[in-house]
């Protein structure tokens, strides 16, 4: 039995990783049958092989805890597209997301704060006798959206006659989380269907839902 | 499906998401997605962190993407933005890593399997395994891992590494006999 060299090393894991062509492949396999030694360190490396195969494969395709929903390799290709696009240079946010994260955390009840100081301090609309979404702020981007800007919602369908008026009794805002992750600011406007000059009886026209 | 023609059709994407389009930059992503993951655990030899770095490396390809200048060499500019990706962020972890204990937190078992006990041999081996493997020096851990993740060819993980064959060879024979010294210390006695 000769001592085992590199060159022997190198036979083994050139076949064991399929890059030894078929006449070194005969060579190396009427050695193999000759020498026990090298057929031990075959055995050995073949079974590092198969067991670093294994264990690389398991761990690198569990999906990744990440944000947004996993793909294949972890993340979601789109909102990095997205966020990645946004925002002004990206290598620098690349790798400041949770600094960014951390600022979003102080910029979404900052938004809110404003957007309910602007509810509070602008005059209501003429006329705005309806239960209105009006608006919604973007958490993410700080742009201020309208996904249903204008549209009334659970308006009352009224049979009354022309004297009924509607009074604006009440302005809430409310703010929500929705399904995509966004801070939206609901303002409602609670009205009240009152008959005559304001001094008669109320009529059931108070409208809470959004 | 010939390699050539899986080839043919990366560039394609490739082309596709230098015009920023964002399902060709999905598709790429999704189709290299595991070696860039095996890339970036094989410079940080942190499992733990891999999946943050490889969150940074898309984004930067996508802001990055005007910088590739010729698409039919995309993988080797691809690898090489996981690498600087896996490096800068391997600085802090290996300083982190020679003062820390591993918490022995092990990810829970898959409840589908049957058989627990064989389940939990096979975790333990697969975890004396990847110790091993980031136990390797860098230099021969990452031949290692591209040629175990994904089974790619000498030359494949030549030209990615900008290196010569041989140097591969030489470099993975060194990363196996590493591996087989380092399994024997932790007493598997199967290597």
């Amino acid at each position: 039995m000769r001592p085992l060299d590199e060159h022997d090393e190198l036979r083994i894991v050139r076949e064991i990783h399929g890059e030894l062509g078929d006449e070194e492949s005969l060579l190396l396999n009427r050695d193999l049958l000759k020498d026990p030694e090298l057929r031990r360190v075959h055995e050995a490396y073949a079974e590092i092989s198969r067991l670093a195969g294994e264990s690389l494969s398991e761990l690198l395709s569990k999906p990744a805890r990440l944000t947004g929903e996993a793909g294949a390799g972890g993340i979601d290709p789109c909102s990095v597209a997205e966020l990645a696009s946004d925002r002004g240079d990206v290598l620098r946010r690349g790798v400041r997301v949770s600094w960014w994260r951390r600022v979003e955390q102080w910029f979404v009840p900052l938004s809110a704060a404003a957007a309910l100081l602007m509810a509070v301090t602008m005059p209501a609309p003429p006329g705005g006798t309806s239960n209105t979404v009006t608006g919604g702020v973007d958490g993410r981007d700080g742009i201020f959206r309208s996904p249903s800007a204008g549209m009334t919602l659970n308006q009352p369908v009224s049979t009354a006659p022309g004297h009924i008026q509607r009074r604006d009794t009440q302005r809430d805002v409310i703010g929500v989380i929705g399904k995509d992750g966004r801070y939206y600011i609901l303002e409602l406007n609670r009205t009240r269907a009152v008959e005559g000059q304001g001094v008669g009886r109320e009529r059931a026209g108070r409208q809470d839902g959004v | 499906m010939p390699v050539r023609t899986l080839e043919n059709a990366q560039t394609a994407l490739v082309e596709a998401v230098r015009a920023r389009d964002p399902s060709a930059f999905s598709e790429w992503v999704q189709r290299n997605s595991r070696w860039v993951r095996g890339v970036v655990y094989a410079v940080l030899g942190d499992k733990d962190r891999v999946d943050d770095v490889v969150q940074q490396v898309w984004m930067a390809v996508w802001q990055r993407i005007d910088t590739l200048n010729d698409p039919q060499r995309w993988k080797t500019w691809l690898y090489s933005i996981a690498r600087h990706a896996a490096l800068d962020a391997g600085r802090d972890t290996t300083r982190r890593r020679r003062g820390q204990v591993s918490a022995g937190v092990d990810e829970p078992l898959d409840p589908r399997e049957i058989d627990p006990a064989r389940n939990l041999e096979r975790h333990e081996r697969q975890e004396r395994v990847l110790q091993a493997i980031e136990s390797l020096p860098p230099l021969y851990r990452e031949p290692f891992v591209l040629r175990h993740l994904e089974g790619w060819s000498y030359r494949q993980i030549a030209d990615v590494m900008d290196m010569p064959v041989d140097s591969v060879e030489t470099r993975l024979v060194r990363a196996m006999r590493m591996m087989r010294q380092a399994l024997a210390s932790q007493g598997d006695d199967s290597t």
